[in-house]
């Protein structure tokens, strides 16, 4: 259990810092927003890079003067939706998204964000199961709706669960409402059991075309 | 200087515009935002591109800042932190939406409570010499597991636990 705080605080210290891909404070975010208790732990972490930005080592600039930054650049008024949830400013509404299906029960649909990682929205309808598998990178999962089960235990919404290649999994999606959520895959899932050749051979020509673009 | 003296310079450049005042937040928090730029990467003029869009920033946001709520260091941390992720996606080109949504993930922090100073000093004491470097490495310069483990010569999966174990001892 305490691990599974340590990641969670690795990404809450990443987004605090600056430092989490777009995709990650995305997800940060989210789970910030879904659970305003961990909101201390954010501003913490954000005081404590504070306290490392005074202590760092100091470079004078070179050109700049003080008299340069008065009005000199036009500055944009953010219209900060703070109360809003994250999501929510990127899509409007989870009811209208045009779903992909992967298979059966299961469907997806990507976040066009250039990086890396990538974000998606993930729709299990009621009792739908993914089959056994692992993950190459860290897989990241924060339910939106609904709730799902598997070998570790039940995640309601605001849940956070992250995994790493050392957990081996069999996700099954609540028998009443299915469940929504947002998800980050590092890397490729790697499956088990009888039609996993199969599965494994799809993620693989997958990646290939993402490469590819 | 402490953050009750600084948050009385911010209401003075807030509200009389006062230039003094500024050169002086100039003065102390330029070279700190130049070094804090550099440190995670950027070229030298970057970084003062940077440094002159934070202190604009500043000079224009002062009326905003409640000096009696905030902290000085905190607010222009966020600020400094929040340009440097427009820079980065800005040289990504981004779509539409993504500028968007960073409008919306960052905002400047104006306000800290006096428990959070305590508990951040409380940190701060509980972590060794070696632990706070191994933190400034991963968070603040943004380096990956990867690059601190060929930069301090320790294995890979070393550096992950001891990032985590550091983290809960910070929460403990």
């Amino acid at each position: 259990m305490t691990n599974k705080t340590s990641l969670k605080n690795e990404l809450i210290f990443q987004y605090a810092a600056g430092t989490a891909s777009l995709s990650k404070s995305l997800m940060a975010a989210t789970y910030l927003f879904l659970n305003s208790r961990e909101s201390s732990t954010y501003s913490q972490f954000e005081g404590y890079c504070a306290e490392e930005f005074k202590n760092v080592t100091q470079i004078k600039p070179i050109n700049l003067k003080p008299s340069d930054c008065l009005d000199a650049l036009e500055e944009k008024n953010y219209n900060q939706k703070k109360t809003q949830n994250p999501i929510n400013n990127f899509i409007d509404n989870l009811k209208e998204i045009k779903w992909k299906k992967v298979f059966n029960g299961f469907y997806e649909h990507s976040f066009d964000l250039s990086n890396k990682e990538r974000a998606k929205l993930i729709k299990m309808q009621p009792g739908a199961k993914v089959p056994l598998h692992t993950h190459n990178g860290k897989e990241f999962i924060l339910v939106l709706e609904g709730s799902f089960s598997d070998e570790y235990g039940t995640y309601s919404r605001g849940d956070l669960q992250i995994n790493d290649s050392r957990i081996k999994h069999t996700p099954v999606s609540c028998p009443e409402k299915g469940c929504i959520c947002l998800t980050i895959t590092e890397n490729d899932l790697v499956f088990f059991g009888p039609f996993a050749p199969l599965l494994n051979i799809f993620t693989l020509f997958t990646s290939f075309f993402k490469s590819k673009k | 200087m402490n953050n009750i003296e600084f948050g009385k310079l911010i209401f003075k450049i807030g509200n009389f515009k006062d230039r003094l005042a500024f050169n002086t937040i100039f003065e102390f928090f330029a070279p700190r935002i130049m070094g804090y730029l550099i440190g995670s990467g950027s070229q030298k003029e970057i970084a003062e591109e940077i440094t002159q869009e934070v202190m604009t920033t500043v000079w224009q946001k002062a009326y905003q800042f409640d000096y009696k709520k905030g902290n000085v260091n905190t607010w222009i941390f966020t600020i400094a932190r929040n340009k440097r992720i427009d820079r980065i996606r800005k040289n990504e080109n981004p779509n539409y939406n993504e500028l968007d949504l960073i409008n919306v993930l960052y905002s400047e922090n104006d306000i800290t409570n006096n428990d959070l100073t305590e508990r951040i000093s409380e940190m701060q004491s509980k972590l060794s010499k070696n632990e706070k470097k191994l933190i400034k490495m991963s968070f603040f310069e943004g380096k990956t597991h990867n690059i601190i483990s060929r930069d301090l010569e320790i294995p890979l999966g070393t550096v992950k636990s001891r990032i985590r174990n550091i983290l809960i001892k910070m929460k403990n």
